[in-house]
C-alpha cells in the first residue's frame, strides 16, 4: 500500500469511517491471521488474537503518527499480542498441528500435490516449531509473512545486523532438524 | 555437510584446489563470516560489495554452492507453508467488535506500542523483586534512623529533611507532641486498614489518590466522582456509606443490575461445544488434522476397478489419481521412483460425500483399511499393517458401523452428515485406495 493511500486510509479511518477500516481489514486481514495461526497453532485462538489485534489496532489510530510504514506497525501490535499468548503458554516447542496445512486445503487439487504438500508441510512445520522462539519469529516474519529485513527490524526492535545472523543460524538449524531427509533431494 | 572453514574433517587446506589460495588469504573468520552471508545473499540483502565477494567466492566453492541451493529450496518450501485463509465469519467479529466510537475519540486508550519480549515477564519479576527489596531495606532505615533522629536535636534533624517525618510541626502528618532531646518519641501505631490510614505520607505527599485526580465510576462513562470524602452510592442492601465494604457491596449491587439488564437485553450465549446443554461433539479439535484414509481393496479386475473407482470420484464432485509416488514427499520428487505403483489410487473428494464413497468402494470388493506407521524408518510414513478388516459377511449386515469405524478420528460420526453443525470438520477427505487382485482359493486336490 503506497504511503500516500495509507495517510489518506488512516486519516478516513481516525474519523470514523469504517467502510475505510474494512479496506485495512482487507490488506492485512489474512496476514495477521497467519501470523496468529502461526503463533497459536489452532483456528480457534488464532482468530481470537486476529480480533484483539484489530481492536488495538483500532483504537491505536488515534495516536498513529505515520513515523513508521502501516504494515510495519500494525505487525507491530501483532507481535506484541502473539508475544503475549506465548508467554501465557510458555511453549517453547509447539506440537504440530496439521490444521496449519489442512485448513488451507482446497480439496479441488490434485490428491498427489495435495498428499506431497501435506507431507512435506509436516516436515518442515515440525522443524520450524521446534526452533528457539527468537529464530521462530524471524522465519515466520522474513519467509511466512514476506518482509524485507529491515521490516523484520523494525517489527522486532532489533538491529538488521541481528535479523540475519538469526535467519541464517534459524536456517541451519533447520537443516539439523530436516536431517537427512532434506538432503535427499539435494544429493540425488 | 562439511564446509572448507571446517576443519573438524580433519583435511588439509592445501589439498582443497584452487580456492585454498584464497581462503588462505581470507582466513577462517572471514570464511565463516561469508558462510552466513549466503542466506542473505540469496535474500538480496547484502550490499553490492559483499553480494560481489559472496557470487565471487560461489563460483569457486562446490560446498557453498550446495548450501546456498539447499537454502533457496528450503526457503521455497516454508514459503508455500502459509496458505491459511480466514473463515469470512472474523472479519463480521472483527467489525462487530469495534468500539461506536471513532478512533479519533479514543486518543490515550490504547497501549504503548514497544515491542514485549517473550522473557519480559521474568524481567518484570526481578524487577519487582528488586523494588521490593530495596522497599523493606528504606523501611527499615526509615524506622532505624526515625528512632535515631528523634533522639537527636531539632537543628541536626532539620538538615533531612525527608527524615523530618513523624511529629514535626510542618510534616503534614498528625502532630503526637513535640520530641525533646534524648528522649524518645514513638511514632504512631501503624493502622489496621489502609482505609484507617492518615492521608498524607511520612513526605507529606498524599497517599492515596495522590493528585487528587476524580474517580471515574467504571460502569457510568462520562461521570467523575471526586474521592475525597469518597461518596457513596446508596442501593439498597448496600452496607453504610464511608466503609470500604458498603463501596464494594454498592459495585457489586450495580454490576447485578447491569448484568441482568444486559442478559434481558441480549442471552448470554456459551460460545464453547456443549455449552449450552447441546452434547459435545467428539474429537473436534482433531477434525482437520486427519491424515488421509487409507485404503486396501481387493478385486477381480484391478483394471476395471481403476477406471470405476476414478470416475466414480469425479462424479462425486471429487478428483482421483493414478500411481501416487511410494514416498509422497516433494523432497524426493526430484529422486527417480524406485517402483511405479499403478495400482495405487489417490482421492479428494467433499467430505459430505466420503461415506458414499466408502460404501461404493466396499460394494467393489473387499475392502480393508490400513493404517499409517508414523514412526517408519527417517520418520516416512509407511502403510504396512491391517489394523482393522471387515469381513466379507458383515459388510452387508453392518455397513454403517464400518464406515464409522472408517472414518472415526475425522469427525465424520455418521455417513451422509459428516460435517453438519461442525464448522471445524474438513471441507475434503483423501483417501489413497490399493488396488490388490483377490486371490482365488486355491482348487481342492482331486477335482
Amino acid at each position: 500500500m503506497a504511503a500516500r493511500n495509507e495517510r489518506d486510509l488512516v486519516r478516513r479511518i481516525q474519523a470514523g469511517d469504517r467502510q475505510a477500516f474494512e479496506e485495512l481489514l482487507d490488506a492485512y486481514e489474512t496476514r495477521v491471521y497467519r501470523l496468529a495461526l502461526r503463533f497459536t497453532g489452532n483456528v480457534l485462538d488464532a482468530e481470537d488474537l486476529t480480533q484483539d489485534v484489530f481492536l488495538a489496532v483500532y483504537k491505536g489510530l488515534a495516536n498513529f503518527r505515520g513515523d513508521s510504514a502501516l504494515g510495519t506497525w500494525i505487525y507491530r501490535i501483532a507481535m506484541n499480542h502473539c508475544l503475549e499468548y506465548r508467554r501465557k503458554r510458555r511453549l517453547d516447542c509447539v506440537p504440530y498441528d496439521a490444521q496449519l496445512t489442512l485448513a488451507s486445503g482446497d480439496w479441488r487439487e490434485d490428491p498427489v500435490q495435495s498428499a506431497d504438500r501435506q507431507e512435506l508441510s509436516s516436515r518442515v512445520e515440525q522443524a520450524i516449531n521446534c526452533l528457539s522462539p527468537l529464530h521462530r519469529d524471524v522465519v515466520v516474519l522474513h519467509e511466512l509473512q514476506g518482509m524485507t529485513y529491515q521490516e523484520v527490524a523494525a517489527t522486532l526492535n532489533v538491529p538488521v545486523g541481528t535479523v540475519k545472523s538469526r535467519l541464517s543460524n534459524a536456517f541451519r538449524r533447520l537443516r539439523d532438524l530436516l536431517g537427512g531427509y532434506a538432503m535427499e533431494g539435494i544429493t540425488s | 555437510m562439511n564446509h572448507p572453514g571446517n576443519n573438524s574433517n580433519g583435511t588439509d587446506r592445501s589439498e582443497r584446489g584452487p580456492q585454498s589460495s584464497f581462503w588462505a588469504r581470507q582466513g577462517p573468520s572471514q570464511e565463516a563470516h561469508l558462510r552466513a552471508d549466503l542466506k542473505a545473499y540469496l535474500d538480496g540483502e547484502l550490499p553490492a560489495l559483499r553480494r560481489w565477494v559472496v557470487r565471487r567466492h560461489l563460483v569457486r566453492c562446490s560446498e557453498c554452492r550446495e548450501e546456498v541451493t539447499w537454502l533457496k529450496r528450503l526457503g521455497d518450501e516454508t514459503r508455500e507453508l502459509d496458505k491459511a485463509v480466514p473463515r469470512p465469519e472474523l472479519r463480521a467479529r472483527i467489525l462487530a467488535s469495534l468500539p461506536d466510537l471513532p478512533p479519533a475519540h479514543m486518543a490515550g486508550t490504547s497501549e504503548p506500542l514497544t515491542l514485549r519480549s517473550a522473557r519480559g515477564g521474568r524481567y518484570r519479576l526481578a524487577l519487582g523483586s528488586a523494588v521490593a527489596a530495596l522497599a523493606v531495606v528504606g523501611a527499615f532505615a526509615l524506622a532505624h534512623n526515625g528512632l535515631r533522629l528523634s533522639r537527636q536535636a531539632p537543628s541536626e534533624a532539620a538538615t533531612h529533611p525527608v527524615l523530618l517525618a513523624q511529629g514535626e510541626p510542618g510534616s503534614g502528618a498528625p502532630s503526637r507532641g513535640t520530641p525533646q532531646p534524648g528522649r524518645f518519641v514513638p511514632g504512631p501505631p501503624f493502622p489496621a486498614r489502609i482505609a484507617d490510614a492518615p492521608s498524607h505520607s511520612v513526605t507529606g505527599r498524599p497517599g492515596r489518590n495522590p493528585e487528587n485526580r476524580p474517580v471515574r465510576d467504571p460502569f457510568q462513562p462520562g461521570s467523575a466522582v471526586d474521592s475525597t470524602p469518597t461518596p457513596h452510592v446508596s442501593h439498597p442492601g448496600s452496607a453504610p456509606s464511608g466503609s470500604s465494604d458498603g463501596t464494594y457491596a454498592a459495585a457489586e449491587n450495580l454490576f447485578q443490575r447491569r448484568w441482568a439488564e444486559e442478559q434481558a437485553r441480549q442471552p448470554y450465549q456459551n460460545p464453547m461445544p456443549g455449552g449450552n446443554g447441546e452434547k459435545a461433539p467428539q474429537k473436534l479439535a482433531h477434525a482437520q488434522a486427519a491424515p488421509p484414509i487409507r485404503l486396501a481393496l481387493a478385486v477381480e479386475d484391478v483394471a476395471a476397478a481403476r477406471d470405476s473407482i476414478q470416475s466414480l470420484a469425479r462424479q462425486m464432485n471429487g478428483s482421483a489419481a493414478l500411481n501416487p509416488p511410494a514416498s509422497i514427499s516433494a523432497w524426493q520428487r526430484g529422486a527417480p521412483q524406485p517402483t511405479a505403483d499403478k495400482n495405487t489410487l489417490a482421492l479428494r473428494v467433499p467430505a459430505d460425500r466420503a461415506a458414499a464413497l466408502l460404501q461404493q468402494l466396499s460394494k467393489m470388493g473387499a475392502l480393508k483399511a490400513v493404517r499409517p506407521e508414523p514412526n517408519g524408518k527417517n520418520g516416512v510414513v509407511s502403510a504396512s499393517k491391517h489394523v482393522m478388516a471387515v469381513p466379507e459377511a458383515d459388510r452387508s449386515k453392518q455397513p454403517e458401523e464400518m464406515y464409522r469405524l472408517l472414518l472415526r478420528g475425522y469427525s465424520v460420526a455418521q455417513p451422509g452428515a459428516p460435517s453438519a453443525g461442525n464448522p471445524r470438520s474438513p471441507a475434503f477427505v483423501t483417501v489413497t485406495v490399493q488396488l490388490q487382485p483377490r486371490k482365488r482359493p486355491a482348487p481342492e486336490p482331486g477335482r
